[in-house]
């Protein structure tokens, strides 16, 4: 590229061309969606030993302990590992803030469920499902589309394995095909062009 | 009567580079080398064009041992594409 004079038609082709770059240019590598599907698994897991191998009363605490973990270091890691790798554009920071929100409504559910006595799983899958689904859009990435459906198709399939043992084995399903494969899918993405 | 369009994005690389930056916020000199094809030379005259215009800022700072250039749109640098955008405009209606 040159410094030319250029037609009015030009410009518009080099304003659509750059800003279709800027779009498809992100820092998401798929880190939270990796690290938050292996963390849930483990969760669910060892929610599920504790409960049959120990007293039922340490269950709830793996959860809050390991939820406000997972959260602390999911933080920790965009606020100070991820800018020193690469420089977050718009498009990070609108998903950043739209995951953000969704943490402060996941509490919120869990305290609501608490208190109302209800199954929180289905609710949080649909919230998830929700989000993937807006991150989709915003990097116009099918595979977090797909993600989001497998969460929706969770949520309701839920009441149909009321088994502890069903239910582990579908979170780990879920979290396998909802979170782990479109996690690895924008990982190899972003590996590709080097925008890790 | 067709509004003037702005000379200093009037250009094919520095259209690029802010168009680039609009949609980015940031971008690091190489990134940005690497989209607009141009040499490190002519980008950096460019550059300091558009941050002597007060479009971008450019910072200077190091990644390990190695320097690194960090460009980021300034205000006036949206304001001043959005108004050649809607300056542009008038030049791409079809004549009636």
């Amino acid at each position: 590229m040159e410094e030319k004079e250029i037609s009015p038609e030009q410009s518009l082709q080099i304003i659509e061309k750059m800003l279709a770059d800027a779009r498809n240019r992100f820092c998401n590598n798929g880190f939270a969606l990796l690290f938050w599907g292996v963390w849930i698994i483990l969760m669910v897991v060892g929610d599920y030993i504790t409960s049959h191998y120990f007293q039922k009363y340490y269950s709830n605490y793996i959860w809050m302990i390991s939820i406000v973990v997972g959260m602390l270091f999911t933080f920790l890691f965009y606020a100070f590992a991820a800018p020193k790798k690469r420089v977050f554009t718009r498009l990070d920071s609108i998903n950043g803030k739209l995951w953000i929100a969704f943490g402060i409504s996941f509490l919120l559910l869990m305290f609501l469920c608490y208190k109302y006595k209800a199954d929180g799983p289905p609710f949080i899958y649909c919230m998830i499902g929700l989000c993937m689904f807006a991150s989709g859009g915003i990097y116009k990435f099918w595979s977090l589309y797909a993600g989001a459906f497998v969460f929706w198709l969770g949520a309701i399939v839920w009441w149909y394995f009321p088994a502890e043992i069903e239910r582990v084995i579908l979170t780990v399903f879920i979290m396998f095909l909802g979170y782990l494969v479109p996690g690895y899918l924008l990982w190899r993405k972003a590996k590709k062009e080097a925008n890790v | 009567m067709f509004r003037a369009l702005d000379p200093l994005l009037h250009s094919e690389l520095r259209l690029a580079v802010i168009s680039l930056l609009v949609g980015a916020t940031e971008a690091e000199f190489g990134e940005i080398k690497e989209k607009t094809g141009a040499t490190a030379g002519n980008l950096s005259v460019q550059l300091q064009k558009l941050a002597d215009a007060e479009y971008i800022t450019i910072r200077k700072t190091f990644r390990g041992k190695y320097p690194l250039t960090i460009c980021k749109i300034t205000k006036k640098g949206v304001k001043a594409f959005e108004e050649y955008v809607e300056a542009l405009k008038d030049y791409l209606k079809p004549k009636k």
